[in-house]
């Protein structure tokens, strides 16, 4: 993908009449859940147990879990594709039911639901239209965005005649034509290949140096750990784990050191003689855990401890976090 | 007959309620679904959470209104034709191939070719564009719902108002395209198949043309045209299953002109080609186009004057009747008695000379019933005799003066008879009380007859024994033709309208239905609205009672059982608390409920304007205006109940 940033007429801004409202805080839920009921309003299953998150201006956040977690369907609450069987939660400081609040937003779904009779051109000029924007700057936002995601040269076939890959990509287009403020990414580097989950990458990114706060949700714990600023770990609807990337990762009842310059001889001794070795001491820290390591543990102590939570930040058998 | 809806859209709106109906249906819709959404919700998550939710969506709905924006619906519009772009070819060619079959079948020994033509192709369209627009539109959002499509729709600032409205508007201009193609490729289809010629069986010579003495053929006959001299015993060639006659009529200013019967509903201009030096009598003629079979008379029927009704009957004793019952058609026709005082008095507002085309005379066509009770004289027709009068002001009638003239002929049934009154009439009569009768030279039709606009029409049978019948559309002024293209154009605003109702009510039902219920469900509506007017006939039959017991066979639950049970319809039920549950049901309930009903569901047969067409009538723009309000209203009030289903609706939980 190209590096090129497409210039898009701003959002008008939005009224507000929410005097608790924290410009700083983009999303905010409180209590958040949702109950699938049948038709005859019996409950079916909890999707969603209480969640309370904020969502800060400007941070990559990741909504981490397994399948059915409850990740899909906070996203949806928060676009206001589902309603909410309790608590609530706003976007802006907007409930997410008020249509307003999708003049600054854009949605990636996990499967790039898009009109397979339109060509990538004629999508973007629809939901350019969705936006009230005037037919030049349709026209020259579709031509930015479509250099950007490299589909310059498949740009009037129509999205039938697409590979995953490239249906994705036009996904991505279509979910940054308002140039939005938020981006609402679901897996969005499923069906890319390893140079597209690069660029992918890079583009969340890109958005984040431009300001744009990033929400999104993932398996692929990877992606995740190198592009998200902070990331919250639902399973079975409950949140498990919130936190800085860094800090949740970090193993704190141990250190490492990082040493330069020492002889074989003496990394054989090292342990016994680091204070009076001649080896210059460049770092002492706490390793690393992997985020895969981290999401597994959580699981599996979830599933022996149904219903709490911060678990693993408690430390593991061996005194590890 | 064509016409039995005289009303005006004002009378329509305003006196017979349109309104108040149309307002009192919204109001309880409103109400009705707002305290369901209520109770909905109050079940789910308590009466407070679902005051709070039902006062969101009504106060949404303001802004979701206002700030609708053309660009979005029309984006919504676009997707929604170009979705359908393969299904609306597909359509155009069945048409095309039902015409191409159709040829073979239309027309063919009919005597009005142009009514079976018009009858199939309206029947065609009106099919066609109602299984296209239900079909579009019934599947366009549940599939974008069960595919998810919608996901990136709705999380753009697009309002439910929006999706709503955006699908409409393009379902609704891919119909109208359709119904223009359709339409034109009809129109030129029905062209081509009436139009034909004739030629002479054989050479006429001078022995051929038959002379007419004291007003009959040689061969005992009538002649088609009372004005002829000579009729010829040769006829045309068989084309279109029909062939002519011809006859000479002398010219007032000397000279003749050769003339075709009127056959299959129409004649065709002759021209002489070679005439009998000797006798001067045509031998060969040559035969223009058909005329008079597509046409479109603009009618100017009688209305109520006041308190007076347009169409009033007296019976042998001066007194005003319902007219004889002489059998089943009684229910159309009204009877009057001949050789008796019995009249038809027809009343006629706004003559006046602008309205019609011809300034010299004044057409008045008569499509009267006659019923014999006895043979007579075979060779004649029924007399009858049409007075014209001027109406009198009650206030003046000591000082005002009548002037009438009376005009004998001779009834035709079965035909659509013209009357040429001269516009200045010869040996009129003027009545003033207290004088003796004076005949008077001339009169001026609009002058002195039709003064101020009205004018009294009277109607009587001359022959003893003999009955005429009428009816308020038998008579009128034929003010003169409008184009029958402009007319064929009318009644396809007709199939229009429908297109729309059914459009609004399938897009309606998709925004909480599945396709196939949808499709169900709206086919479903289309019949009821189709039988609207007999429901309405039960339900008023049972629930305030039916003496002359027109319907039988009780209300829905009743005849259910009566099926079950093949039972007969006029056998009583036998009693038991069985049969009062039945009819309790059925008066309580499901009657009353269906005849709510049909007042919500728009009239789907009264779309149906090709018997204007069939018939040669000009459609009055009052009915295609209350059929346009029946169809927009309809919109409205389903447009209404899409957004709110589609409003209060969780998208991602189908």
């Amino acid at each position: 993908m190209a590096s090129a940033t497409p210039t898009a007429p701003a959002a008008a801004p939005l009224t507000q009449t929410n005097v608790d409202y924290d410009p700083n805080i983009v999303i905010e839920t409180q209590n958040l859940t949702k109950v699938y009921s049948d038709f005859w309003g019996r409950s079916k299953v909890r999707a969603l147990k209480g969640l309370d998150l904020e969502v800060r201006k400007g941070e990559v956040f990741g909504l981490l879990g397994p399948n059915g977690s409850g990740k899909s369907t906070t996203i949806k609450l928060l676009l206001g594709l589902l309603f909410p069987s309790g608590g609530r939660a706003t976007i802006f400081g907007k409930p997410t039911t008020e249509v307003s609040k999708n003049e600054r937003i854009g949605y990636l779904p996990e499967e790039s639901y898009l009109y397979r009779f339109l060509t990538a051109e004629e999508t973007l000029d629809f939901y350019g239209r969705l936006f009230d924007m005037p037919s030049s700057v349709r026209r020259e936002r579709a031509a930015q965005l479509i250099e950007k995601v490299g589909l310059k040269w498949a740009r009037r076939r129509p999205l039938k005649e697409y590979s995953k890959g490239m249906t994705r990509r036009i996904g991505l287009a279509q979910a940054l034509i308002n140039d939005p403020d938020l981006v609402l990414l679901d897996e969005p580097t499923s069906g890319l290949d390893p140079l597209g989950t690069r660029e992918m990458k890079d583009l969340i990114l890109e958005l984040k140096e431009q300001g744009k706060t990033v929400v999104m949700c993932s398996h692929l714990l990877a992606d995740v750990q190198d592009v998200c600023d902070r990331i919250a770990i639902l399973y079975q609807g409950e949140l498990k784990e919130l936190g800085r990337v860094d800090e949740l990762l970090e193993v704190t009842n141990q250190q490492q050191i990082r040493v330069e310059g020492l002889t074989p001889d003496a990394q054989a001794k090292i342990a016994e003689i680091l204070a009076t070795s001649g080896g210059k001491m460049l770092d002492v820290s706490s390793p690393k855990n992997t985020l895969e390591n981290l999401f597994l543990d959580i699981v599996r102590e979830s599933q022996n401890r149904p219903g709490a939570r911060g678990i693993i930040g408690s430390g593991d058998d061996n005194g590890n976090r | 007959m064509v016409v039995e809806e005289f009303r005006t859209f004002t009378d329509w709106l305003l006196n017979e309620g349109a309104l108040l109906t149309f307002v009192y249906i919204m109001a309880f819709s409103v109400v009705a679904g707002l305290l369901l959404g209520f109770i909905v919700s109050s079940f789910r998550v308590g009466p407070g959470e679902a005051f709070y939710s039902v006062s969101q969506t009504v106060f949404q709905a303001v802004p979701d209104l206002l700030q609708m924006r053309w660009r979005r619906i029309w984006a919504i519009a676009r997707l929604a034709i170009k979705e359908n772009i393969r299904l609306f070819v597909v359509t155009v060619a069945i048409f095309v191939l039902a015409l191409s079959v159709a040829g073979w079948f239309i027309g063919g020994g009919s005597k009005y070719p142009e009514r079976s033509y018009i009858a199939f192709l309206f029947f065609a369209a009106q099919v066609l564009v109602s299984i296209f627009a239900v079909l579009v539109s019934a599947f366009s959002l549940p599939n974008d719902i069960f595919s998810k499509t919608i996901y990136t729709v709705v999380t753009k600032p697009v309002r439910a108002t929006e999706i709503v409205v955006g699908r409409f508007v393009g379902f609704a201009l891919l119909g109208t395209v359709l119904l223009v193609i359709i339409g034109s490729l009809s129109y030129v289809f029905m062209q081509r198949g009436i139009d034909h010629s004739h030629e002479l069986s054989e050479p006429i010579t001078a022995d051929k043309w038959l002379p007419i003495v004291d007003g009959f053929t040689p061969d005992g006959r009538r002649p088609f045209d009372p004005r002829a001299v000579y009729e010829s015993s040769v006829l045309t060639t068989r084309n279109n299953e029909h062939v002519h006659r011809i006859a000479i009529v002398p010219l007032d200013g000397g000279g003749f002109e050769v003339v075709a019967d009127e056959t299959a509903g129409h004649t065709h201009d002759v021209k002489v080609v070679e005439s009998d030096p000797a006798t001067q009598r045509p031998t060969l003629v040559s035969f223009g186009p058909p005329r008079g079979n597509l046409r479109a008379r603009r009618p100017i029927y009688s209305m109520p004057r006041g308190d007076l009704p347009a169409l009033t009957l007296t019976d042998d004793k001066g007194t005003e009747t319902r007219g004889v019952n002489v059998g089943e058609v009684w229910d159309y026709h009204k009877y009057i008695q001949g050789g008796t005082q019995a009249t038809a008095t027809f009343r006629f507002s706004g003559l006046s000379p602008e309205r019609f085309v011809d300034q010299d005379s004044v057409q008045l066509d008569l499509n009267l019933a006659v019923f014999r009770t006895h043979i007579g004289d075979l060779r004649r027709r029924i007399e009858a005799e049409v007075e014209l009068r001027n109406v009198v002001d009650v206030a003046e009638t000591e000082t005002a003066q009548v002037k009438f003239v009376k005009i004998p002929f001779e009834t035709e049934e079965f035909k659509v008879q013209t009357l040429n009154i001269p516009r200045k009439i010869k040996n009129g009569t003027i009545r003033a009380q207290g004088q003796p009768d004076r005949t008077l030279q001339e009169l001026d039709f609009f002058e002195d007859l039709a003064s101020g606009g009205q004018l009294d029409l009277i109607i009587r049978c001359i022959d003893q024994k003999q009955y005429v019948g009428v009816a308020r559309a038998s008579i009128y002024f034929h003010a003169g033709d409008e184009s029958f293209g402009w007319n064929y154009a009318r009644g396809i605003v007709g199939v229009w309208a429908q297109m729309l109702a059914i459009v609004a009510l399938s897009i309606a039902l998709s925004t909480f239905l599945k396709g196939p219920v949808v499709l169900i469900g709206a086919v479903g509506v289309i019949v009821f609205g189709y039988s609207a007017k007999f429901i309405l006939f039960v339900a008023d039959s049972v629930l305030i009672g039916d003496p002359l017991k027109n319907i039988w066979g009780g209300g829905p639950l009743e005849a259910l059982y009566r099926l079950v049970y093949q039972m007969n319809l006029q056998i009583p039920l036998p009693p038991g608390a069985g049969t009062a549950l039945i009819k309790f049901t059925d008066a309580q309930l499901l009657l009353p409920g269906m005849k709510s009903l049909s007042f919500a569901v728009p009239r789907f047969e009264n779309f149906n304007l090709s018997n204007y067409l069939a018939y040669g009538y000009a459609i009055d723009n009052q009915l295609l205006l209350i059929n346009l309000a029946m169809a927009l209203s309809f919109v409205l009030g389903m447009m209404l109940l899409g957004y709110f289903c589609f409003k209060t609706r969780e998208i991602a939980a189908a």
